[in-house]
Protein backbone atom coordinates (compact mmCIF):
# COMPACT_ATOMS: atom_id res chain seq x y z
CA UNK A 1 0.00 0.00 0.00
CA UNK A 2 2.57 2.84 0.63
CA UNK A 3 4.41 1.75 -2.12
CA UNK A 4 1.52 1.92 -4.06
CA UNK A 5 1.26 5.22 -2.81
CA UNK A 6 4.70 6.56 -3.04
CA UNK A 7 4.41 4.58 -7.11
CA UNK A 8 1.77 7.22 -7.74
CA UNK A 9 3.23 9.90 -6.42
CA UNK A 10 6.63 9.70 -8.10
CA UNK A 11 4.25 9.27 -11.68
CA UNK A 12 2.93 11.95 -11.03
CA UNK A 13 6.15 14.19 -10.57
CA UNK A 14 7.02 12.21 -13.54
CA UNK A 15 3.80 13.26 -15.14
CA UNK A 16 3.98 16.96 -14.54
CA UNK A 17 8.08 16.84 -15.16
CA UNK A 18 7.50 15.45 -18.75
CA UNK A 19 4.35 17.98 -19.54
CA UNK A 20 6.86 20.63 -18.41
CA UNK A 21 9.63 19.57 -20.61
CA UNK A 22 7.08 18.75 -23.51
CA UNK A 23 6.18 22.41 -23.11
CA UNK A 24 2.71 20.66 -21.91
CA UNK A 25 2.89 24.05 -19.01
CA UNK A 26 0.19 26.77 -19.06
CA UNK A 27 -0.03 28.19 -22.34
CA UNK A 28 -0.24 32.04 -21.36
CA UNK A 29 1.16 33.44 -24.28
CA UNK A 30 -1.18 31.73 -26.40
CA UNK A 31 -3.84 32.71 -24.74
CA UNK A 32 -2.70 36.51 -24.71
CA UNK A 33 -2.07 36.68 -28.35
CA UNK A 34 -5.07 34.82 -29.33
CA UNK A 35 -6.92 37.44 -27.62
CA UNK A 36 -5.14 40.37 -28.99
CA UNK A 37 -5.78 39.18 -31.82
CA UNK A 38 -9.55 38.68 -31.46
CA UNK A 39 -9.72 42.55 -30.22
CA UNK A 40 -7.87 43.57 -33.36
CA UNK A 41 -10.40 41.92 -35.58
CA UNK A 42 -13.31 43.20 -33.72
CA UNK A 43 -11.77 46.95 -33.76
CA UNK A 44 -11.12 46.34 -37.70
CA UNK A 45 -15.07 45.71 -37.99
CA UNK A 46 -14.51 41.64 -38.20
CA UNK A 47 -18.48 42.49 -37.10
CA UNK A 48 -19.89 43.99 -40.41
CA UNK A 49 -18.19 41.09 -42.85
CA UNK A 50 -19.99 37.89 -42.63
CA UNK A 51 -17.14 35.94 -43.12
CA UNK A 52 -15.06 37.84 -40.60
CA UNK A 53 -18.06 37.39 -38.07
CA UNK A 54 -17.96 33.34 -38.73
CA UNK A 55 -14.21 33.36 -37.76
CA UNK A 56 -14.47 35.93 -34.84
CA UNK A 57 -17.18 33.78 -33.69
CA UNK A 58 -15.42 30.46 -33.68
CA UNK A 59 -12.10 31.88 -32.20
CA UNK A 60 -14.15 33.29 -29.33
CA UNK A 61 -16.08 29.95 -29.28
CA UNK A 62 -11.97 28.42 -29.29
CA UNK A 63 -10.84 30.60 -26.31
CA UNK A 64 -13.93 29.90 -24.27
CA UNK A 65 -12.75 26.13 -24.41
CA UNK A 66 -9.41 26.39 -24.18
CA UNK A 67 -10.09 28.68 -20.81
CA UNK A 68 -12.19 25.63 -19.82
CA UNK A 69 -9.45 23.34 -20.68
CA UNK A 70 -7.16 25.40 -18.60
CA UNK A 71 -9.34 25.35 -15.79
CA UNK A 72 -9.59 21.93 -15.85
CA UNK A 73 -5.34 21.81 -15.54
CA UNK A 74 -5.43 20.18 -19.51
CA UNK A 75 -2.79 22.35 -20.91
CA UNK A 76 -2.45 20.33 -23.95
CA UNK A 77 -5.91 20.42 -25.25
CA UNK A 78 -6.02 24.15 -24.31
CA UNK A 79 -2.97 24.51 -26.38
CA UNK A 80 -4.17 22.98 -29.62
CA UNK A 81 -7.56 25.17 -28.97
CA UNK A 82 -5.49 28.10 -29.04
CA UNK A 83 -3.58 27.30 -32.16
CA UNK A 84 -7.24 26.97 -33.94
CA UNK A 85 -8.55 29.99 -31.58
CA UNK A 86 -5.31 31.91 -32.95
CA UNK A 87 -5.83 30.59 -36.59
CA UNK A 88 -9.05 31.72 -36.68
CA UNK A 89 -8.82 35.71 -35.15
CA UNK A 90 -5.83 35.88 -37.75
CA UNK A 91 -8.11 34.79 -40.54
CA UNK A 92 -11.27 37.21 -39.32
CA UNK A 93 -8.84 39.86 -39.05
CA UNK A 94 -7.46 39.53 -42.48
CA UNK A 95 -11.11 39.39 -44.10
CA UNK A 96 -12.11 42.11 -41.71
CA UNK A 97 -9.34 44.40 -43.76
CA UNK A 98 -10.10 42.95 -46.71
CA UNK A 99 -13.34 44.58 -46.69
CA UNK A 100 -12.16 47.67 -45.38
CA UNK A 101 -9.92 47.70 -48.44
CA UNK A 102 -12.53 46.88 -50.64
CA UNK A 103 -14.39 49.95 -49.71
CA UNK A 104 -11.31 52.14 -50.29
CA UNK A 105 -11.28 50.69 -53.34
CA UNK A 106 -14.51 51.35 -54.60
CA UNK A 107 -14.50 55.14 -52.94
CA UNK A 108 -11.57 55.94 -55.30
CA UNK A 109 -13.08 54.45 -58.10
CA UNK A 110 -16.51 56.49 -57.45
CA UNK A 111 -14.33 59.45 -57.25
CA UNK A 112 -12.64 58.79 -60.66
CA UNK A 113 -16.33 58.25 -62.02
CA UNK A 114 -17.33 61.48 -60.72
CA UNK A 115 -14.41 63.35 -62.11
CA UNK A 116 -15.01 61.78 -65.19
CA UNK A 117 -19.01 62.55 -65.05
CA UNK A 118 -17.66 66.72 -63.89
CA UNK A 119 -15.02 66.49 -66.91
CA UNK A 120 -17.34 65.36 -69.78
CA UNK B 1 -2.35 -16.29 -23.46
CA UNK B 2 0.78 -15.36 -25.41
CA UNK B 3 -0.43 -16.08 -28.29
CA UNK B 4 -3.42 -14.26 -27.86
CA UNK B 5 -1.80 -11.17 -26.81
CA UNK B 6 0.82 -11.40 -29.92
CA UNK B 7 -2.77 -11.02 -31.87
CA UNK B 8 -3.96 -8.40 -29.94
CA UNK B 9 -0.72 -6.41 -30.67
CA UNK B 10 -0.57 -7.72 -33.78
CA UNK B 11 -4.13 -6.21 -34.70
CA UNK B 12 -3.45 -2.94 -32.85
CA UNK B 13 -0.71 -2.38 -35.15
CA UNK B 14 -2.30 -3.39 -38.62
CA UNK B 15 -5.18 -1.09 -36.81
CA UNK B 16 -3.00 1.74 -36.24
CA UNK B 17 -0.97 1.37 -39.78
CA UNK B 18 -4.45 1.26 -41.94
CA UNK B 19 -5.35 4.40 -39.45
CA UNK B 20 -2.14 6.12 -40.39
CA UNK B 21 -3.91 5.87 -44.88
CA UNK B 22 -6.43 7.41 -43.34
CA UNK B 23 -6.58 11.24 -42.30
CA UNK B 24 -9.30 12.88 -40.76
CA UNK B 25 -11.49 14.81 -42.45
CA UNK B 26 -10.18 18.09 -41.17
CA UNK B 27 -6.58 16.80 -42.89
CA UNK B 28 -8.56 16.34 -46.14
CA UNK B 29 -9.83 19.62 -45.71
CA UNK B 30 -6.61 21.32 -45.11
CA UNK B 31 -5.12 19.39 -48.00
CA UNK B 32 -7.63 21.13 -50.23
CA UNK B 33 -7.59 24.09 -49.02
CA UNK B 34 -3.93 24.24 -48.96
CA UNK B 35 -3.99 22.78 -53.05
CA UNK B 36 -5.96 26.17 -53.56
CA UNK B 37 -3.83 28.91 -51.66
CA UNK B 38 -0.91 27.13 -53.98
CA UNK B 39 -2.24 27.27 -57.02
CA UNK B 40 -4.46 30.69 -56.65
CA UNK B 41 -2.67 33.40 -58.49
CA UNK B 42 -3.91 36.21 -55.78
CA UNK B 43 -2.53 34.30 -53.07
CA UNK B 44 0.83 34.10 -55.10
CA UNK B 45 0.96 37.79 -54.20
CA UNK B 46 1.67 36.78 -50.52
CA UNK B 47 4.29 34.16 -50.65
CA UNK B 48 4.77 34.42 -47.22
CA UNK B 49 1.50 33.16 -46.46
CA UNK B 50 1.38 30.91 -48.42
CA UNK B 51 4.77 29.09 -47.14
CA UNK B 52 3.44 29.33 -43.58
CA UNK B 53 0.13 27.41 -44.10
CA UNK B 54 2.46 25.04 -45.86
CA UNK B 55 4.15 24.78 -42.70
CA UNK B 56 1.06 24.36 -40.87
CA UNK B 57 -0.04 21.38 -43.12
CA UNK B 58 3.42 20.10 -43.11
CA UNK B 59 3.39 19.74 -38.87
CA UNK B 60 -0.81 18.15 -39.29
CA UNK B 61 1.27 15.74 -41.65
CA UNK B 62 3.68 14.93 -39.39
CA UNK B 63 0.88 14.54 -36.30
CA UNK B 64 -0.90 12.48 -38.49
CA UNK B 65 2.05 10.33 -39.11
CA UNK B 66 2.68 10.01 -35.57
CA UNK B 67 -0.72 9.89 -34.35
CA UNK B 68 -3.53 9.02 -37.00
CA UNK B 69 -7.06 10.36 -36.16
CA UNK B 70 -5.87 11.94 -32.68
CA UNK B 71 -7.47 15.42 -31.51
CA UNK B 72 -3.83 16.86 -32.29
CA UNK B 73 -3.97 15.77 -36.17
CA UNK B 74 -7.40 17.24 -36.10
CA UNK B 75 -6.66 20.64 -33.80
CA UNK B 76 -2.94 21.18 -36.05
CA UNK B 77 -5.38 19.95 -39.52
CA UNK B 78 -8.07 22.58 -38.74
CA UNK B 79 -5.18 24.66 -37.98
CA UNK B 80 -3.59 24.42 -41.96
CA UNK B 81 -6.78 24.78 -43.14
CA UNK B 82 -7.50 28.08 -41.29
CA UNK B 83 -3.98 29.33 -42.73
CA UNK B 84 -4.28 27.98 -46.52
CA UNK B 85 -7.65 30.53 -45.88
CA UNK B 86 -5.71 33.15 -44.27
CA UNK B 87 -3.56 33.26 -47.56
CA UNK B 88 -6.12 33.27 -49.77
CA UNK B 89 -7.62 35.86 -48.02
CA UNK B 90 -4.28 38.10 -47.42
CA UNK B 91 -3.54 37.21 -51.38
CA UNK B 92 -7.27 38.83 -51.94
CA UNK B 93 -6.37 42.08 -49.82
CA UNK B 94 -3.20 42.73 -51.80
CA UNK B 95 -5.29 42.59 -54.69
CA UNK B 96 -7.48 45.01 -53.70
CA UNK B 97 -4.70 46.94 -52.18
CA UNK B 98 -3.45 46.94 -55.69
CA UNK B 99 -6.40 47.98 -57.40
CA UNK B 100 -7.35 50.74 -54.91
CA UNK B 101 -3.72 51.78 -54.94
CA UNK B 102 -4.17 52.29 -58.99
CA UNK B 103 -7.12 53.62 -58.45
CA UNK B 104 -6.03 56.81 -56.20
CA UNK B 105 -2.84 56.67 -58.92
CA UNK B 106 -5.06 57.68 -61.58
CA UNK B 107 -7.36 59.45 -59.87
CA UNK B 108 -5.12 62.14 -59.01
CA UNK B 109 -3.47 61.92 -62.33
CA UNK B 110 -7.13 62.44 -63.92
CA UNK B 111 -7.34 65.38 -61.16
CA UNK B 112 -3.81 66.99 -62.26
CA UNK B 113 -4.75 66.41 -65.86
CA UNK B 114 -8.41 68.07 -65.73
CA UNK B 115 -6.64 70.90 -63.34
CA UNK B 116 -3.90 71.40 -66.38
CA UNK B 117 -7.09 71.96 -68.85
CA UNK B 118 -9.22 74.30 -66.63
CA UNK B 119 -6.18 76.24 -66.60
CA UNK B 120 -5.00 76.03 -69.82
CA UNK B 121 -8.89 77.61 -70.36
CA UNK B 122 -8.38 79.78 -67.65
CA UNK B 123 -5.07 81.07 -69.33
CA UNK B 124 -6.97 81.22 -73.04
CA UNK B 125 -9.34 83.44 -71.40
CA UNK B 126 -7.22 85.32 -69.44
CA UNK B 127 -5.01 85.92 -72.48
CA UNK B 128 -8.55 87.09 -74.56
CA UNK B 129 -9.25 89.50 -72.24
CA UNK B 130 -6.03 91.18 -71.90
CA UNK B 131 -6.27 91.46 -75.51
CA UNK B 132 -9.37 92.97 -75.96
CA UNK B 133 -8.02 95.36 -72.71
CA UNK B 134 -5.13 96.13 -75.08
CA UNK B 135 -7.16 96.53 -78.35
CA UNK B 136 -9.49 98.82 -76.16
CA UNK B 137 -6.98 100.91 -74.27
CA UNK B 138 -5.03 100.84 -77.83
CA UNK B 139 -8.67 102.19 -78.96
CA UNK B 140 -8.79 105.02 -76.11
CA UNK B 141 -5.24 105.97 -77.17
CA UNK B 142 -6.22 106.49 -80.26
CA UNK B 143 -8.93 108.97 -79.45
CA UNK B 144 -6.98 110.41 -77.17
CA UNK B 145 -4.38 111.15 -79.33
CA UNK B 146 -6.96 112.59 -81.88
CA UNK B 147 -9.06 114.32 -79.70
CA UNK B 148 -5.11 116.01 -78.13
CA UNK B 149 -4.45 116.69 -81.87
CA UNK B 150 -7.56 118.69 -82.28
CA UNK B 151 -6.87 120.29 -79.50
CA UNK B 152 -3.82 121.54 -80.38
CA UNK B 153 -4.90 122.37 -83.96
CA UNK B 154 -7.42 124.37 -82.21
CA UNK B 155 -5.05 125.93 -79.74
CA UNK B 156 -2.72 126.71 -82.51
CA UNK B 157 -5.43 128.30 -84.79
CA UNK B 158 -6.70 129.86 -81.44
CA UNK B 159 -3.61 131.51 -81.07
CA UNK B 160 -3.00 132.36 -84.60
CA UNK B 161 -5.91 134.40 -84.75
CA UNK B 162 -4.80 135.66 -81.49
CA UNK B 163 -1.72 136.79 -83.31
CA UNK B 164 -3.00 137.95 -86.09
CA UNK B 165 -5.21 140.04 -84.35
CA UNK B 166 -2.54 141.82 -82.61
CA UNK B 167 -1.10 142.85 -86.00
CA UNK B 168 -4.04 143.32 -87.98
CA UNK B 169 -7.50 144.16 -87.80
CA UNK B 170 -9.06 141.76 -88.82
CA UNK B 171 -13.08 141.07 -89.65
CA UNK B 172 -15.40 138.66 -90.79
CA UNK B 173 -17.17 139.36 -93.96
CA UNK B 174 -19.44 137.91 -95.91
CA UNK B 175 -16.81 137.06 -98.35
CA UNK B 176 -14.53 135.91 -95.74
CA UNK B 177 -12.03 136.85 -92.85
CA UNK B 178 -10.49 139.95 -93.92
CA UNK B 179 -7.10 141.19 -92.81
CA UNK B 180 -6.34 144.80 -93.30
CA UNK B 181 -3.32 145.51 -93.05
CA UNK B 182 -2.14 149.79 -92.88
CA UNK B 183 -0.72 150.83 -96.04
CA UNK B 184 1.49 153.37 -94.22
CA UNK B 185 3.23 150.66 -92.59
CA UNK B 186 3.79 147.92 -95.77
CA UNK B 187 4.62 151.25 -97.97
CA UNK B 188 6.86 154.67 -98.65
CA UNK B 189 3.97 157.09 -100.31
CA UNK B 190 3.93 156.17 -103.68
CA UNK B 191 5.64 153.39 -103.41
CA UNK B 192 5.26 149.76 -103.98
CA UNK B 193 8.56 148.23 -102.47
CA UNK B 194 7.64 146.73 -98.97
CA UNK B 195 9.73 148.33 -95.58
CA UNK B 196 11.43 146.13 -93.21
CA UNK B 197 8.81 146.50 -90.69
CA UNK B 198 6.16 145.47 -93.05
CA UNK B 199 8.21 142.62 -93.91
CA UNK B 200 7.92 141.20 -89.88
CA UNK B 201 4.16 141.82 -90.02
CA UNK B 202 4.21 139.87 -93.39
CA UNK B 203 6.29 137.11 -91.44
CA UNK B 204 3.74 136.76 -88.57
CA UNK B 205 0.39 137.40 -91.08
CA UNK B 206 1.89 134.25 -93.04
CA UNK B 207 2.63 132.29 -89.96
CA UNK B 208 -0.84 133.02 -88.60
CA UNK B 209 -2.50 131.98 -91.93
CA UNK B 210 -0.40 128.47 -92.04
CA UNK B 211 -1.32 127.45 -88.22
CA UNK B 212 -4.91 127.91 -89.17
CA UNK B 213 -4.37 124.40 -90.56
CA UNK B 214 -5.96 123.57 -94.03
CA UNK B 215 -4.83 126.84 -96.44
CA UNK B 216 -7.90 128.07 -97.73
CA UNK B 217 -7.79 130.12 -100.82
CA UNK B 218 -7.24 134.32 -100.54
CA UNK B 219 -6.80 137.16 -102.28
CA UNK B 220 -4.50 140.15 -101.92
CA UNK B 221 -6.47 143.14 -102.57
CA UNK B 222 -4.80 146.59 -102.60
CA UNK B 223 -6.31 149.89 -102.26
CA UNK B 224 -5.55 153.77 -102.42
CA UNK B 225 -6.75 156.88 -101.26
CA UNK B 226 -8.85 159.18 -103.15
CA UNK B 227 -5.45 161.36 -104.04
CA UNK B 228 -4.42 161.45 -108.01
CA UNK B 229 -5.18 159.74 -110.91
CA UNK B 230 -7.55 156.33 -110.84
CA UNK B 231 -5.28 154.81 -113.48
CA UNK B 232 -2.18 155.55 -110.76
CA UNK B 233 -4.00 154.47 -107.98
CA UNK B 234 -4.78 151.21 -109.63
CA UNK B 235 -1.37 150.18 -111.19
CA UNK B 236 -0.52 151.15 -107.50
CA UNK B 237 -2.60 149.58 -105.64
CA UNK B 238 -2.56 146.12 -107.76
CA UNK B 239 1.62 146.52 -107.40
CA UNK B 240 1.44 146.87 -103.99
CA UNK B 241 -1.13 143.19 -103.81
CA UNK B 242 1.63 141.84 -105.79
CA UNK B 243 4.38 142.48 -103.51
CA UNK B 244 2.32 141.42 -100.81
CA UNK B 245 1.70 138.31 -102.57
CA UNK B 246 5.43 137.70 -103.86
CA UNK B 247 6.47 138.11 -100.33
CA UNK B 248 3.57 135.75 -98.52
CA UNK B 249 4.15 133.14 -101.31
CA UNK B 250 8.03 133.41 -100.71
CA UNK B 251 7.27 132.78 -96.67
CA UNK B 252 5.40 129.21 -97.79
CA UNK B 253 1.86 130.31 -98.98
CA UNK B 254 1.19 128.16 -101.91
CA UNK B 255 0.99 130.79 -104.71
CA UNK B 256 -1.94 128.36 -106.22
CA UNK B 257 -3.94 129.49 -103.05
CA UNK B 258 -3.34 133.27 -103.26
CA UNK B 259 -4.02 136.20 -106.02
CA UNK B 260 -3.71 139.78 -105.75
CA UNK B 261 -6.09 142.49 -107.31
CA UNK B 262 -5.47 146.37 -107.42
CA UNK B 263 -8.72 148.41 -106.42
CA UNK B 264 -7.43 151.53 -106.51
CA UNK B 265 -9.42 154.08 -104.54
CA UNK B 266 -12.84 151.47 -104.51
CA UNK B 267 -14.53 150.51 -101.54
CA UNK B 268 -13.25 153.61 -99.02
CA UNK B 269 -12.91 152.51 -95.21
CA UNK B 270 -12.98 156.21 -94.13
CA UNK B 271 -13.55 159.70 -95.37
CA UNK B 272 -10.93 160.77 -97.60
CA UNK B 273 -11.83 164.57 -96.87
CA UNK B 274 -9.54 164.07 -93.31
CA UNK B 275 -5.44 162.48 -93.29
CA UNK B 276 -6.81 159.87 -90.83
CA UNK B 277 -9.82 158.68 -93.09
CA UNK B 278 -7.14 158.96 -96.28
CA UNK B 279 -4.33 156.97 -94.25
CA UNK B 280 -6.65 154.51 -93.02
CA UNK B 281 -7.82 153.75 -97.10
CA UNK B 282 -4.52 153.25 -97.94
CA UNK B 283 -4.26 149.62 -97.22
CA UNK B 284 -3.97 146.11 -98.53
CA UNK B 285 -6.76 143.70 -97.58
CA UNK B 286 -6.15 139.73 -97.35
CA UNK B 287 -9.53 137.90 -97.84
CA UNK B 288 -9.13 134.60 -96.89
CA UNK B 289 -12.60 133.39 -98.18
CA UNK B 290 -14.53 130.64 -96.16
CA UNK B 291 -11.75 130.87 -93.57
CA UNK B 292 -13.74 129.37 -90.48
CA UNK B 293 -13.59 132.23 -88.04
CA UNK B 294 -14.70 131.72 -84.57
CA UNK B 295 -18.49 131.51 -83.90
CA UNK B 296 -18.92 134.56 -81.99
CA UNK B 297 -16.52 136.31 -85.03
CA UNK B 298 -19.68 139.39 -86.11
CA UNK B 299 -16.31 142.39 -85.70
CA UNK B 300 -13.04 140.88 -85.22
CA UNK B 301 -11.29 144.13 -85.22
CA UNK B 302 -9.18 144.50 -82.24
CA UNK B 303 -6.31 146.46 -82.42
Amino acid sequence: MQHLKSFVAVSGLVALFVAGCGGSGVPLDKLTDAKATVRAAQEAGAQGTPQAALHLKMANDELASAQKALDDKDNDRARLLLNQAQADADLSLALARGTAEKQQAEEAQAKIDGLLKQSQ
Amino acid sequence: MKISTIAAVTGLLAASACASTTPTPELVNARTAYDRARTDPTASLVPDSVLSAKQALDKAEQVHEKDPQSDAERSYAYVAQRRAELALALGDNAKQKQQADAAVAHYSELQDKLRANAQAQLGAERSQVSQLGSALVQTQNGLAAEKDARKAAEARAQRAMESLNKIAAVKEEARGMVITLSGQVLFVTGKSELLPAAQDQLDQVAKALKDQGEIKPMVVEGYTDSVGSDAANLTLSKNRAEAVRSYLVSKGIPSDKISAVGKGKANPVASNDTPDGRANNRRVEIVVSGANAPANGSDMSGK
